[in-house]
Formats: structure tokens, C-alpha cells, sequence
């Protein structure tokens, strides 16, 4: 019931700011040259309590409640997503704080089914996690679920951008798995564990 | 031995310096090792990594690397990258907070965070990155401002350590 409102309204959100931002509040946009994969837009991220997310969320969360953003992955006209990001979207707490000097220990974004159940966990924010900026692609669609999940890092700062490890889904642990460790994260640091 | 402040200085304003870490840590190193051969900064960590005239320092340990400079050691720190690194040399003063400086971010102008307190830097830098660029001003986290930090490694020059 939760995802079948969830549907219908993140439809509403998007139709709502279609007239301001059409290309940026398609469900899933395509990228050139890989047609199987999708762009998620941070326009497509909503307040979980518009979402419908009803799943439990992890202690530390409540602080930045106001600023949690729920963005389906693989969601279509037809079909409600069954993978959801919970993000805090840090640039709205920080424009709501301007005299908070010390960036807070936000809680890292987790990969959660329609019920809650957490399956991978980034180690940054998404879309931005000062002074980089995220972007997630993922795809293409097994049984609703994405097989694969990218997320390319511009980094701004010294040493430039970088990826974080590749995860895949692994239906026997039903979880999105870690392939390989990179020069800034472990294959860890993607779980739920951390 | 060389004062510390005076050879950063002196570095810090040599034409070569003005857009190069490497240029600039070279006149550094140069004021207590005079044969010190000019490295680009992928080399010159390899170079630090395996030298027997310098001693490996915690890079978690911004205090000690602080207590050192302060000391009137020099600590070079730095880290490899592809297609270019970075080094810096640890600036002499107390551990502050990083961040606090503007930086550009889609078109917006933000001012950095802190992100904890960390030991202060004196580099130059090749790009635009503003905590890249530090008289002392900024910390040696600053450079990194992420977690490419975790990759970096410093190093005491052996002669210059307190008695």
C-alpha cells in the first residue's frame, strides 16, 4: 500500500515541477551511451513521508529528519521502485544553518527496499558531500531490482574524481555487494554493516 | 640549522613555487639537504617512502606533526595520484580547524567546513583547489578535503628533529 501511494505521488512531485525543471524530473533519465543505465536526478528525491516511506530508520537519522530524501531507483509510470536511496541532502541543512561551522556527522545514505530492509550503504552523500558532488547511475533492471549500481565522485579538491566501488545485486544475499576496493574505500564501507 | 619560517617563506615566493607543491617542497628540502634533486611529487613520496634520512611520521597525528614543525622540524607530507600528486610541508603553530575558506561549487560560492583539527600547511598548488593553496592558513587536510586524506602519508626530516 505504502509504495502503491508512493507511486502516485512521487508522480505528483514530478508533474508539480515538471513546468520548471522537465528534463531534470523525468522518473529515469537516459544516459548517451548506455542505454540500460539511468541517471538518478536528485529532482526525483522526496521527502520519505511524501514517498510513503514507512520503513524504520537508523538511529541518528531523527536529527535530520526535515532533510531526508527518498529517491526511487527503477521506478516507471507502470511500476512502483522496489529500491529506494535514503539520502540526507546536506546542502538544505547547511543553507538552513549558516552559522554551523563544523560539518555535521551526517548519517551515510543507505540502499533500502520498499520495506525498509537496508541492502548496501554509501559511504558519501548523494547528491553532495562537501565539496564533492555524486552522481549515481544505475541498471539495467532484473525483476524490477537495478544489477548494477556506479556512482562517479567530482571531486574538486586535490587528487580529482573517483568512483566508488561498483555494486552489484546479489539476489542469494539479498544485498547490493561491493566488486572491487578502490584507492579511497573498501569493499566494507559499501555494506550496511558500516 | 635553518629556521623553518624563513626557509617556507623565502619557498613559498620563488617564481617556480608560485603554481608547483613539488617546486615549492624541493626549496624547502633544499635549505637542509643541498643536493636534494628536484622530484615531480609522485617521486618525491616513492623517494621520502624509502629514504633512511627520513623518519615516518602517524598521519593521524596532526598534534605531534604540529609539535614538531613548532619545533623547528621539517615535515613533508604528500600522497601519489594519478596523474599528479601532491606534497606540502607542515607549517609551524598549533593544530586549527580546517576548512573556512570560500570555495565554487555549480556555480554557487560556499565556505568550507571544518572537518575536524588538523596540523597547518604551507603549499603551492598546479589547480584551483583553494585549501591546495596555504601559507600556513590552511591545514593539511585542506589539500585532500575528503577521503583521499586516508591516503596520506608524512615524513620527518631525520636531521632537523628536537634533541
Amino acid at each position: 500500500m505504502y509504495w502503491q501511494l508512493a507511486r502516485s505521488r512521487v508522480a505528483k512531485a514530478c508533474l508539480a515541477s515538471w513546468g520548471a525543471a522537465l528534463t531534470a524530473c523525468a522518473l529515469a533519465s537516459p544516459n548517451p551511451g548506455a542505454s540500460s543505465f539511468h541517471t538518478l536526478s536528485p529532482a526525483q528525491c522526496i521527502t520519505p513521508s511524501k514517498a510513503g516511506y514507512g520503513g524504520p530508520q537508523t538511529a541518528g537519522w531523527g536529527t535530520y529528519k526535515t532533510y531526508i530524501r527518498a529517491c526511487p531507483l527503477g521506478a516507471s509510470a507502470k511500476t512502483p521502485a522496489k529500491l529506494w536511496l535514503l539520502t540526507v541532502f546536506a546542502q538544505l541543512y547547511l543553507k538552513d544553518h549558516p552559522g554551523e561551522t563544523t560539518w555535521p556527522d551526517f548519517p551515510r545514505p543507505l540502499l533500502v527496499t520498499a520495506d525498509g530492509h537496508c541492502l548496501a550503504r554509501l559511504p558519501e552523500l548523494f547528491p553532495f558531500d562537501e565539496p564533492r558532488t555524486l552522481n549515481l547511475r544505475y541498471g539495467p533492471s532484473v525483476d524490477g531490482m537495478p544489477a548494477e549500481i556506479r556512482v562517479h565522485v567530482s571531486n574538486p579538491a586535490v587528487g580529482g574524481d573517483y568512483d566508488l566501488p561498483v555494486l552489484r545485486w546479489a539476489p542469494a544475499q539479498h544485498a547490493y555487494v561491493a566488486q572491487d576496493a578502490t584507492d579511497e574505500y573498501s569493499k566494507d564501507d559499501m555494506t550496511c554493516r558500516n | 640549522m635553518p629556521e623553518l619560517k624563513a626557509v617556507l617563506g623565502a619557498a613559498y615566493n620563488m617564481p617556480d613555487s608560485l603554481h608547483s607543491c613539488s617546486n615549492f617542497v624541493w626549496h624547502v628540502i633544499q635549505a637542509y639537504v643541498p643536493d636534494q634533486p628536484y622530484m615531480v611529487a609522485n617521486d618525491l613520496v616513492k623517494f621520502l617512502g624509502r629514504s633512511s634520512d627520513w623518519e615516518a611520521l602517524d598521519a593521524n597525528d596532526s598534534r605531534a606533526m604540529a609539535d614538531l614543525a613548532k619545533a623547528g622540524a621539517l615535515v613533508v607530507g604528500g600522497s601519489e595520484d594519478h596523474p599528479n600528486g601532491h606534497v606540502l610541508v607542515v607549517y609551524p603553530g598549533d593544530v586549527k580547524e580546517s576548512g573556512g575558506y570560500a570555495y565554487s561549487s555549480n556555480g554557487k560560492t560556499l565556505i568550507m567546513r571544518s572537518h575536524g583539527l588538523y596540523a597547518r600547511s604551507m603549499s603551492r598548488a598546479l589547480g584551483s583547489w583553494p585549501g591546495a593553496k596555504s601559507d600556513g592558513d590552511k591545514t593539511v587536510w585542506d589539500a585532500w578535503a575528503g577521503p583521499k586524506f586516508g591516503k596520506v602519508r608524512f615524513w620527518v626530516l631525520k636531521s632537523t628533529k628536537p634533541k
